[in-house]
């Protein structure tokens, strides 16, 4: 609504004049669009759970193991009466500790398959990949592949939504493992590094020795329904950029010199780290 | 007391690149009277193999660096009267395949019941 009133020269109001704009099916659009985007994310995120069903097993799997194992030891050093209360403690808080690694499974996949995730936070991007890279492990392992990490020990932190990060290394950590799939076990390289150039600014970068984007424009893997995969939706990368560009951030997609893809995402320093940053270095 | 047989004395060597998982393994293997060597990199157990005698091992499949098939392949060149166990968090029908195509003499998903566990490793060592 807008208004204005008009006075004399001694300031008594004379009459005054309205404009009220309805804007609610603006507003109604924006939020339906806003919808369907986070429709849209969480969909993806359940694809990836689907094509990570093994790692997440694999990840529960070892906890339950080590839990069963060190019971069963207690069980049988009692039945044998050759146990000391020192090594029966140990087998107890061995316990302890597997079941909370197996809850910290449980919660990271609980997480992952919300749909609110809008939740930020500060966060280390260094220690999320790392995260996310040991979540994966198990897959990176049966796809013969390598993952290694060289991460700036002096990147700055930024503020955002933890599982939207972590759904935009999946996508991209599963691109590039697709993309390497048809190589020699041996050339099956990605990696993932950071650093930070600008002082403001947060920089990851997805690189792999794979087939490369298209030569004309490698952008063009940002576009809705575009793949290269057979059984690809064609909607990670857009939710990615989606996702990179809520956070004030950008995605670049470009080929490598010599050969294979690099993705670039560019994210904002949360406040005040950018300075901590540069007195760290 | 637990019974002490003669396989009990030999030494059973256990490879899993996950610490919590070896250790309990340890345990476990320890509550019955085995003689256990631990090892969290295959690369180190190979390393043993090829100077020691080693009866039995039991080995994880997917590790870091080096695979439990990888060991399972190099055991048959430098230690082929080791009696392997695999044991493996994962269903993977090809690796199981390939393990198996290999030969060793059990075969367990993670967690695995350990009555069956131990008597594999008793029956491993008495066809030593």
């Amino acid at each position: 609504m807008r208004g204005r009133c008009l006075r004399d020269e001694h300031g008594n109001l004379l009459e005054t004049i309205g404009v009220t704009l309805d804007v609610s099916a603006q507003k109604q659009a924006a939020l339906q669009v806003q919808v369907q985007r986070e429709e849209m994310a969480h969909r993806n995120r359940v694809a990836l759970m689907g094509e990570m069903t093994a790692s997440f097993a694999h990840e529960l799997n070892q906890p339950l193991t080590a839990i069963a194992n060190s019971a069963s030891a207690a069980r049988r050093f009692l039945q044998h009466g050759n146990i000391d209360l020192t090594l029966l403690q140990q087998l107890l808080q061995d316990m302890v500790a597997d079941s909370h690694r197996a809850g910290e499974v449980m919660r990271g996949i609980r997480s992952l398959v919300r749909k609110e995730t809008s939740e930020h936070a500060v966060l280390n991007l260094n220690s999320v990949i790392t995260d996310t890279v040991r979540l994966v492990s198990s897959d990176i392992l049966n796809r013969e592949s390598v993952v290694t990490t060289e991460l700036d020990p002096h990147l700055p932190q930024v503020q955002a939504a933890l599982v939207q990060i972590q759904q935009v290394l999946l996508n991209l950590i599963v691109n590039a493992l697709d993309a390497v799939e048809q190589l020699p076990a041996a050339e099956r390289r990605i990696v993932i590094s950071t650093r930070s150039d600008k002082e403001d600014v947060a920089e990851v970068m997805v690189r792999d020795f794979g087939i490369g984007l298209p030569k004309d424009r490698p952008e063009k893997v940002f576009d809705h329904f575009f793949s290269t995969k057979q059984k690809g939706m064609g909607m990670g990368l857009p939710i990615v950029r989606s996702i990179i560009e809520a956070h004030g951030g950008t995605i670049t997609a470009e080929n490598a010199p010599d050969r294979g893809a690099r993705m670039v995402v560019r994210l904002p320093a949360a406040r005040g780290q950018a300075q901590k940053s540069k007195a760290a270095a | 007391m637990n019974e002490a047989s003669d396989s009990e004395v030999k030494e059973v060597c256990l490879v899993d690149d996950d610490p919590s998982v070896l250790k309990s393994m340890h345990y476990l293997l320890a509550s019955e009277g085995f003689k256990v060597r631990p090892f969290n990199k295959a690369e180190d157990f190979l390393a043993h193999a090829g100077k020691n005698h080693v009866p039995v091992v039991v080995t994880d499949i997917w590790m870091d660096g080096v695979t439990g098939l990888e060991v399972l392949a190099r055991l048959c060149a430098i230690s082929p009267r080791t009696k392997v166990i695999v044991i493996t968090a994962r269903e993977d029908l090809a690796a199981r395949a390939t393990a198996m195509a290999i030969g060793p003499v059990a075969f367990f998903m993670k967690p695995f019941e350990d009555e069956k566990f131990i008597a594999a490793v008793r029956d491993a060592l008495n066809r030593v």
